[in-house]
């Protein structure tokens, strides 16, 4: 204890400037195998310790006191000071020792899914992956954390707060598959359909050895959302996706394969036919849900598909070419699409016609020519940064080792003789 | 002199060496070879790997066969026990 003692000292009087800190942390490393060898005499010592301005102390004190298995009222108790801690902890204290840090923070959320309380669990987390980032383009162990939770407790909105960064930095290949997975999901609960394919699409195409259970399940959903937003779908992957994805996925995801087929055919009956017959493994996977919203969209699509057509139809009519009960019924998928903007069009209720509109937008208003603007700013942006990672790339070892000298065992040869360049390149021929 | 070993000693010179992208685009405005002619009839669908990570093509025929399928899913363990929240009949 007397040790303790000396250690709540030092922290106290070395939390000051970096160099300060920088001394505690080896300090503090030294001595990590005595806390976590009493981790019962720290619980009076946090209260010694200020989260705030000793935080990497505390971190150390923390991380110690909350190690091992927890029973529901441990968790109960320790689960608001561990997110007082996350919330005043300093940044720059903590980055000190990151790996500390992200255990604290995944014992968090392991005790906020033991007590089923992933809501107390949503504000802490998004604060902690703020902290734990470097930029706003770093990608972190607790992002994906911080997104189970926020699916978990339907706070999708949070969740889009982060999944607008864009990402160009990434620990462990393992956090981006669950980052794109979930970050997909949230994008789904919000109907923000185009963002959740880009993300499901980066699981599905990112490198990978052997196929990953993440992938498929990305896949998936990647179908049943590509239907829901595009009306099709495609089965072949982009020449990028690993030779994994390429053999395997689809193999992985029949009946959802066999869905899309179905539901290309345009005939509605026949598309319920085969949801009702595969019920089960849609509800096995917790993909029931989605693919209902693939059969509302078959007749959005197919009254889309009438204004290429025609320019005024009866609401008979379209009840009965996109095979909808009543007139009625055909009135409100009309009414949610105009309102929705997915088609322009006006209803006459006299006689029960519809009259198909252009697309009113002239793309000379100011808000247009502003997004515009953003977007030509952010691809300019992507591009520069896409010729710097391509420099640097074309410096890095373990890539020119790969692509100039052929592997050993393999027969083909990537280069031929012709690909070696007797003249050096500042005597252009 | 191998033009391996010459590439070799251009490397340790530092002089004169540009990426192998470079020289391929280099080479490809000012020769265009015969496999140009035919990228037009490449089929859209086909589902090949990127060069870097390609799998030799001799591979598939080797070892577990053409048609062998890899059960063993990475990362099976991952949390996706998530309810189904997506129904829109659920809404009101």
């Amino acid at each position: 204890m007397g040790s303790i003692e000396n250690l709540v000292t030092q922290i106290q009087g070395l939390s000051g400037s970096v160099d300060d800190i920088a001394h505690l942390h080896n300090i503090l490393k030294i001595a990590d195998e005595s806390l976590h060898a009493e981790p019962s005499a720290l619980s009076s010592v946090l209260d010694q310790v200020d989260p705030a301005k000793h935080s990497l102390g505390y971190l150390y004190f923390l991380e110690a006191f909350t190690f091992g298995p927890v029973s529901k009222e441990q968790a109960l108790t320790l689960i608001p000071i561990l997110a007082r801690f996350i919330n005043c902890c300093d940044a720059q204290q903590i980055r000190f020792a990151p790996d500390k840090f992200v255990s604290v923070c995944k014992r968090f959320k392991d005790h906020v899914l033991l007590i089923e309380s992933p809501l107390r669990g949503v504000s802490p987390m998004r604060a902690a992956v703020r902290k734990l980032q470097t930029t706003s383009e770093h990608l972190t162990t607790l992002h994906p954390d911080f997104l189970l939770l926020c699916i978990l407790s339907k706070s999708y909105n949070i969740g889009l707060s982060v999944l607008e960064d864009d990402i160009f930095d990434v620990d462990q290949p393992r956090d981006l598959f669950l980052y794109c997975y979930y970050g997909g999901m949230i994008c789904i609960g919000q109907k923000r359909f185009r963002k959740a394919l880009e993300l499901l699409h980066n699981v599905v195409t990112a490198p990978m050895n052997t196929i990953n259970a993440i992938a498929v399940e990305a896949y998936k959903k990647y179908i049943l959302v590509s239907l829901i937003h595009y009306g099709q779908f495609s089965t072949s992957l982009p020449k990028y996706a690993s030779s994994a994805a390429q053999r395997n996925l689809k193999n992985f995801c029949q009946p959802y394969i066999e869905l899309a087929t179905t539901y290309s055919s345009g005939k509605i009956a026949e598309f319920k036919v085969y949801v009702d017959t595969n019920r089960e493994k849609f509800d096995n996977d917790k993909n029931l849900g989605l693919v209902k919203q693939v059969v509302s969209s078959m007749y959005k699509h197919n009254i889309q598909r009438l204004t290429q057509t025609y320019l005024t139809l009866s609401l008979q009519d379209i009840a009965n070419t996109v095979q909808l009960g009543s007139p009625k019924e055909a009135e409100m998928h009309v009414l949610q699409m105009i309102q929705d903007g997915e088609i322009f069009a006006t209803i006459n209720q006299k006689d029960g016609m519809v009259r198909f509109l252009e697309d009113p937008e002239q793309y000379k208003t100011c808000q247009m020519i502003e997004r515009i603007d953003s977007s030509i700013q952010r691809i300019m942006t992507l591009s520069r940064k896409l010729n710097a990672m391509d420099e640097l790339m074309s410096y890095d070892p373990l890539y020119l080792s790969k692509v100039l000298f052929p592997q050993v065992g393999r027969e083909r040869q990537r280069f031929d003789f012709d690909d070696f360049d007797t003249v050096p390149q500042k005597f252009p021929i | 002199m191998h033009p391996r070993e010459h590439l070799h000693k251009q490397l340790e010179r530092g002089t004169g060496w540009t990426t192998v992208r470079e020289r391929e685009r280099a080479r490809e405005k000012m020769r265009p070879t015969p496999m140009d002619y035919f990228a037009e009839l490449e089929d859209q669908g086909t589902t090949v790997a990127m060069d870097v990570d390609d799998v030799d093509p001799l591979e598939i025929f080797g070892g577990e066969g053409v048609l062998s399928v890899d059960n063993k899913l990475a990362d099976a363990d991952f949390f996706n026990a998530f309810e189904d929240d997506f129904d829109d009949a659920d809404i009101n």
